[in-house]
């Protein structure tokens, strides 16, 4: 329902309807009302520098027809 | 990476798309729906769609409106043409304003498709051949069907003819097919061994209320909001009707429905955030999320299995000392002839009252101190007088316990005895599994031990050699039904029977030598001709001689009500059927007028007349036709009680089509003031449903011990664990469609036990372990998770799975009363295995489902 989520115990749980997302199995829904897994951020770790990178995403964020803007 | 396709752009549906109503297929709650379906290629844009909402920008949290990955699909009609499929919560339902649950969300990616996940649908009527199945014709089938049935009636009587279908609403199915079952099976071959699709035999679960005058479906969800306590007994709502929980008992915990409370509340009447008692051996999802919101306000009970109904006598009792009834309200709206009875057995009044709660202590478990709690948040009155109002909802935990009639018995009259009906903020009925949407000729056993029953008990009749044919409508026993090893095995082996006989290098599929041979094989043999109407390939189907493909959900047009307002809406058709697969309703209408032909033809027109009226040409036909069963529904408001529950009388699909998501509660009346259709929003308000209108009490038994099913295993060391089994949020029955999912499939690979910290250690198993579930009764393969939901000594398992059932460890016991399974009580041993763990296993989430802190 594009509640902000919480994080702690290794997973990210909804302040609104407590579904529950495990950050370590792909943001899998495993407990709750959340139908759709939660969107993943592909990093890339330049371990040069140390930066950390998005560079894409994999599924759609939650209350969004298109991860890109439409008109 | 992901673990499947992601989409990251959704279809926006134009302005011109169609547009249909419905309500989920899923669970009691029976959320609203919105369907829109527009050609693929003709899509709408960000501000100009059929939504009427801006999508060029993030929706904001709680808006209301809700699009997702899992809301859209692709379908291909008939017509050959591809469409786009969206299928989205209605806002304007009061039942779920918007809001979904991990099942509903998915309703879209569950049509059948052929670019999508479900492209495993029965298609075309299917006949056994050796080890596989050929197709057949719908001419072919029916005129197999239809001549075997008459020959085995009129041979061996009509109850070599045994049936297994649903009783239900939704779920691909609603009035029409349970009319077109009804006249089938009850006014058609009359056999007395039917049996409905989650139980043994043919029964209602609640005989123990609606015996006392008070149908099961008798409150509003609005009363989930306005209650001063809510009661969940056996009941794990967040799990399994999530949206009664998260949009009516959340909001009234939180303190949100205050407004609501002091417009509904008699003036000067005291309102505050209701109180919740969980009654529960396990601390599930729904107590772990109502403390994180109530603290203080949460009592959670958690009796010894089998034991609720001394729990609920006890706290009536205690209620009964404290003087919190209402004697005139007792006398006028109960029989007082009969109240002596329950005074004397249930209540045991000629005890003291410190001797029935310390012996409920030993036999529950549950402290006196805990009872008195509970009794006090349900009963007493509130500052200035004013009765408390208290909504008992109470589920499988209670029906599928040991005695069935008297647990359910034992809470209805604890709500009666509280004025807890009628009233806004109170009432007192089941939860629900599925929706409902029953209306049939009346059925063989028409009530308890006590009112004509008990029924018959199919299962033991076909693994006893009982029947010649058996008949299974939309449910899959092997996985389903209690003791389904020992159940498997018998039917397999008569179905092995049977096709040994009449294959003789190759099955015929001509109607006329395949009838000759099988009926032949029932002459010589125990052999059992097994008939699956069905969506899907299921367990039991791999033994069926005969498959019929059946349409879905969105598939017909079809109707049902929700449990928690008796809330009639339209489940309108979006799609077509996938190849030739036909609604329930048209399928037994097609066998019913064949068996029609074929005793007109002997010249019986006797039998023959017994089939008329099955001529139906349209879903909405077959409505109307049920509808007559109702009898007169022109009765003003104070009469609502003497109406069936789910009375239509009235009602059109196309008067339904125009109330969308509003609907029409049942019981509907004709006002006979204004000749207007008037539907119900409370039950029992005025009477109750016995012949004087008045609520009938009942003497509970008292305890004595274990069924010799269950209490062979007390007290053997050889197994250890107390063993009762529930649903998973996560998936919806067999998962028929959840385990085509991804999102499902993933994160429940495998049938799974819950098992205590403790217990784990001294077994050495780990969440991830594989491990043998076992008794006398069966063995069922289990993937463990550990966690804190059970107590030391009690183990939990999901009641079913695709790829396993635990059913295979309950035991064939009864209720004598009602012939009503105890599925959630029996012991078991654990032997874990020690193989690798499957790459499938490694990627679900073993984190604890109760643990909502932050």
């Amino acid at each position: 329902m594009g509640c902000p989520l919480n994080f702690s115990n290794g997973r990210f749980v909804c302040g609104c309807h407590f579904s529950m997302f495990d950050a370590s199995k792909n943001g899998q829904a495993y407990q709750g009302l959340s139908s759709q897994w939660l969107a993943q951020v592909l990093l890339r770790l330049d371990a040069a520098t140390g930066n950390i990178y998005a560079e894409g995403i994999e599924g759609l964020v939650y209350g969004r027809v298109s991860n890109l803007n439409v008109s | 990476m992901s673990l499947f396709t992601r989409k990251d752009t959704l279809p926006i549906p134009p302005v011109d798309a169609e547009r249909y109503t419905t309500v989920c297929q899923y669970c009691s709650a029976g959320c609203g729906y919105n369907v829109y379906v527009w050609p693929v290629g003709k899509n709408g844009t960000a501000r100009d769609n059929a939504f009427g909402i801006d999508l060029s920008t993030q929706s904001p949290m709680l808006s209301g409106h809700s699009y997702s990955e899992t809301m859209c699909n692709v379908i291909t009609r008939k017509d050959g043409i591809r469409y786009h499929l969206a299928i989205v919560p209605a806002k304007e339902s009061r039942i779920n304003k918007g809001d979904y649950s991990i099942r509903g969300g998915t309703n879209a990616i569950t049509a059948w498709s052929d670019s999508g996940y479900i492209r495993k649908r029965l298609k075309q009527p299917l006949l056994r051949n050796g080890e596989s199945f050929v197709a057949i014709s719908w001419k072919d089938a029916t005129d197999i069907i239809a001549t075997l049935v008459k020959s085995s009636m009129d041979r061996y009587g009509a109850d070599s003819i045994a049936m297994k279908f649903y009783d239900h609403g939704s779920s691909g199915v609603g009035f029409e097919d349970n009319w077109a079952a009804g006249k089938l099976f009850l006014s058609g071959i009359g056999t007395n061994y039917l049996s409905i699709h989650n139980r043994p035999a043919y029964n209602s679960e609640v005989w123990g209320s609606r015996e006392r005058g008070m149908h099961e479906l008798n409150y509003d969800v609005d009363d989930a909001r306005l209650a001063d306590t809510v009661v969940l007994w056996g009941a794990n709502t967040y799990e399994a009707a999530t949206i009664l929980f998260t949009e009516h008992i959340m909001p009234n915990l939180q303190g949100g429905s205050m407004d609501e409370k002091k417009q509904n509340f008699d003036a000067g009447e005291p309102a505050s955030e209701g109180c919740l008692i969980v009654i529960d051996p396990r601390k599930t999802a729904t107590v772990a999320v109502a403390e994180s919101i109530a603290r203080g306000r949460v009592l959670h009970i958690r009796p010894n299995l089998g034991t609720d109904w001394i729990l609920a006598n006890a706290i009536a009792r205690i209620a009964w000392e404290n003087g919190w009834y209402d004697k005139s309200f007792l006398e006028k709206r109960t029989d007082m002839k009969t109240f002596g009875e329950y005074r004397d057995k249930s209540l045991q009044a000629g005890k003291s009252l410190g001797s029935v709660l310390a012996e409920a202590e030993k036999i529950t478990g549950v402290s006196r101190k805990e009872m008195e709690q509970a009794a006090e948040w349900i009963a007493k009155p509130k500052a200035g007088g004013f009765k408390r109002r208290t909504l008992t909802i109470y589920e499988k935990g209670i029906i599928w316990n040991m005695k069935n009639y008297d647990q359910v018995a034992a809470i209805a009259q604890l709500g009666m005895l509280t004025s807890n009906v009628g009233r806004p903020g109170t009432g007192c009925g089941r939860q629900g599994g599925h929706q409902e949407g029953y209306v049939r000729p009346p059925a063989p056993t028409p009530g308890s031990i006590y009112a004509g029953g008990p029924p018959k008990n199919v299962d033991k009749y076909l693994t006893g050699g009982g029947a010649k044919i058996y008949w299974v409508g939309a449910t899959d026993p092997y996985l389903s039904t209690p003791n389904s090893q020992y159940f498997r095995k018998a039917l397999k082996k008569r179905s092995a029977t049977l096709l040994d006989h009449i294959d003789e290098g190759g099955v015929p599929t001509d109607p006329k030598r395949l009838a000759s041979r099988v009926l032949e094989a029932f002459e010589k043999s125990d052999g059992l001709f097994i008939i699956v109407q069905d969506i899907y390939m299921t367990q039991t189907a791999k033994d069926a001689m005969l498959i019929l493909p059946a349409a879905g959900w969105g598939e017909a047009a079809e109707t049902s009500i929700n449990c928690h307002s008796r809330l009639l809406r339209i489940y309108d058709k979006f799609m077509d059927a996938p190849g030739e697969a036909l609604p329930d309703w048209k399928i037994l209408s097609m066998v019913g007028m064949k068996l029609r032909e074929l005793y007109l033809a002997d010249g019986n027109t006797a039998m023959a007349d017994r089939f008329s009226g099955m001529d139906w040409k349209s879903d909405g036909e077959v409505f109307l036709a049920g509808a007559q069963e109702f009898g007169d529904n022109r009765i003003p408001e104070t009469g609502e009680a003497k109406l069936s529950a789910e009375c239509y009388k009235g009602v059109t699909h196309q008067i339904l089509r125009s109330l969308g998501n509003t609907g029409i509660q049942t019981p509907v009346r004709v006002d006979p003031a204004t000749g207007k259709l008037v539907g119900t929003k409370r039950r029992f308000t005025y009477s109750f449903s016995t012949k004087d209108g008045l609520f009938k009490w009942y003497g509970t038994d008292p305890w004595t011990g274990y069924p010799p099913e269950v209490a062979k295993y007390v007290d053997n060391p050889n197994y250890p664990f107390w063993f009762t089994t529930g649903r998973s949020q996560l998936v919806w029955q067999t998962m028929y469609h959840d385990r085509y999912l991804p999102e499902k499939s993933y994160a429940l690979p495998l049938p799974y036990i819950e098992v205590n910290p403790e217990d784990a250690a001294r077994l050495g198993i780990r969440s991830g372990d594989m491990v043998e579930v076992y008794n006398d009764e069966g063995s069922s393969v289990a993937l463990v998770y550990v966690n804190d939901a059970c107590r030391l000594g009690l183990v939990f398992g999901i009641m079913y799975h695709a790829k396993g059932t635990m059913n295979h460890l309950t035991s064939s016991y009864t209720d004598p009363k009602t012939t009503i399974p105890w599925y959630k009580g029996t012991r078991v041993a654990i032997r874990p295995y020690r193989g690798t763990a499957d790459e499938a296993i490694k990627k679900a989430s073993f984190l604890p489902n109760n643990d909502v802190g932050t």
